[in-house]
């Protein structure tokens, strides 16, 4: 009975696809505005930046998403540790956080210019607070019972941050990792829109203005399979750096 | 021999709340010393003081060596495997080799916690004391949650590590059995705030008749006056 789900979901996909390729036929639809999947798959193949978008893309999305990552865990270990610097450097920060980071594209484009620098550092923004709040979280939550161990065993300092607080709530701040890159996925896609001369959002702003659908579906499409895979390859990360939960 | 722990009019208050009451004893070196007392009468309260966990709102601690503290649930990072945890503290490897040796966890050193027995957990609780050369080991009810066999098992174990090691150990129990069985000294505390009843050396020879002492002890002290 395990076996037999990937199966229903492939012919549910290809149910799909035959009633799109024949509803073109059936409603006599204009094939610009509503192409069918073979227009769709013909058109992705004959795309020659479809390379380049897409490596232009993911690059930003990792500088950024690295860049966010690496502050959000910091500043969240000390927060989530020190509430006295929570209490008035934490409560400021969070402000911050309500702002959606898309009413940041016009300022920071005006700021950084329409480089590589103003969508790095958007996305590297947006991802920077959920992976703060995680963070500050996992080291709040941790077990009281861990921080008397590492005062009977005098663990301090660097070693204190790096043994107990970092990978006691390595959980939280994966979680929250997921979460920021997902969230800067979408930021992305939009910024480029905006303001790029390459990359995945940039090429369908493109498209919709020489009316090419079918192009526009596919990188949609595409879109969406990198959402999938990006999102699996968080789930295969968190097993592998969590294997002591793969038990439970 | 001398004094490795001395206790010299200890209190503790939780904000009006009084816990311990004037504790005085001390702990010789390579001493088994348990400390047994109603539920709730402070034992872990004044292990901690001993531990610097906490201070003491009035009187004087003073240890002599290295602590170890082998808690009352193990507490071992779920995060790390059993040798990881063992070696949290001392990176020597072959001392860490001979350490499961010791604690009997060599098959086991690359396990999760979650993968192995709560009779290891504890024993790998001991060993991280080791590892980190505590020569004064003080024991949170280290055996409480385990079944009947693992305890006696464990219990030997550690027998045999405080004669072999020279370790001077400090036992919190409940298990008046147990205290008569492992230690060389026992310290009957009172009911809140705890007072110390008695401290009585013993016999292992009347090990009935300190039973009972130490249960009229307790029973006399709860009995309402």
């Amino acid at each position: 009975m395990k076996n037999k789900k990937p199966i229903y979901l492939f012919l549910l996909i290809l149910f799909v696809l035959i009633v799109w390729q024949f509803s073109g036929l059936v409603f006599n639809l204009n094939k610009t505005l509503y192409p069918t999947p073979t227009n769709v798959f013909t058109a992705i193949f004959e795309s020659e930046n479809l390379f380049l978008d897409l490596q232009t893309s993911i690059l930003r999305l990792i500088f950024g998403s690295l860049i966010g990552i690496l502050f959000g865990v910091l500043l969240g270990i000390i927060t989530g540790h020190f509430s006295s610097i929570n209490e008035t450097f934490g409560k400021f920060i969070n402000f911050f956080r309500f702002i959606p980071p898309l009413a940041l594209v016009p300022l920071f484009l005006l700021w950084f210019g329409i480089g590589e620098f103003s969508k790095v550092g958007l996305l590297a923004w947006t991802c920077f607070f959920p992976v703060w709040i995680s963070s500050h979280n996992g080291v709040k939550n941790l077990e009281n019972k861990y921080l008397l161990v590492a005062k009977s065993l005098n663990i301090k300092g660097f070693d204190f941050i790096r043994e107990v607080l970092f990978k006691g709530s390595i959980d939280y701040i994966l979680n929250g990792t997921r979460i920021g890159v997902g969230i800067a996925f979408s930021v992305l896609i939009a910024a480029e829109m905006i303001g790029a001369y390459a990359g995945m959002g940039y090429r369908i702003f493109f498209l919709q203005s020489v009316y090419r659908v079918d192009k526009m579906m596919g990188y949609i499409i595409i879109l969406g399979i990198l959402g999938i895979i990006i999102d699996r390859l968080f789930l295969l990360i968190s097993k592998k750096i969590t294997p002591w939960k793969n038990g439970e | 021999m001398a004094n490795k722990i001395i206790v010299k009019n200890a209190s503790m208050s939780f904000g009006k709340l009084k816990v311990l009451d004037n504790i005085s004893f001390s702990v010789k070196e390579n001493e088994f010393i348990s400390i047994i007392g109603p539920s709730g009468c402070g034992k872990t309260t004044l292990l901690h003081l001993i531990q610097g966990f906490t201070k003491q709102t009035k009187g004087f601690i003073k240890t002599h060596g290295k602590k170890g503290f082998v808690f009352q649930d193990h507490n071992l990072f779920p995060w790390k495997t059993i040798q990881e945890n063992i070696e949290i503290r001392n990176n020597t490897k072959q001392k860490i080799d001979v350490i499961l040796e010791n604690v009997g966890l060599k098959p086991f050193s690359d396990y999760y916690p979650s993968q192995v027995s709560e009779g290891m957990k504890q024993r790998a609780g001991i060993g991280r004391c080791l590892a980190y050369n505590s020569d004064v080991i003080l024991m949170d009810e280290p055996f409480g949650s385990l079944d009947y066999l693992t305890k006696l098992k464990v219990q030997e174990f550690l027998t045999k590590l405080w004669k072999k090691k020279g370790l001077t150990i400090i036992f919190v129990t409940h298990d008046i059995d147990e205290a008569i069985r492992l230690s060389g000294k026992i310290i009957v505390l009172s009911k809140l705030p705890a007072k110390i009843l008695k401290i009585i050396d013993v016999d292992k020879s009347k090990s009935n008749i300190i039973k009972k002492e130490v249960l009229d002890l307790i029973q006399n002290d709860s009995d309402p006056k």
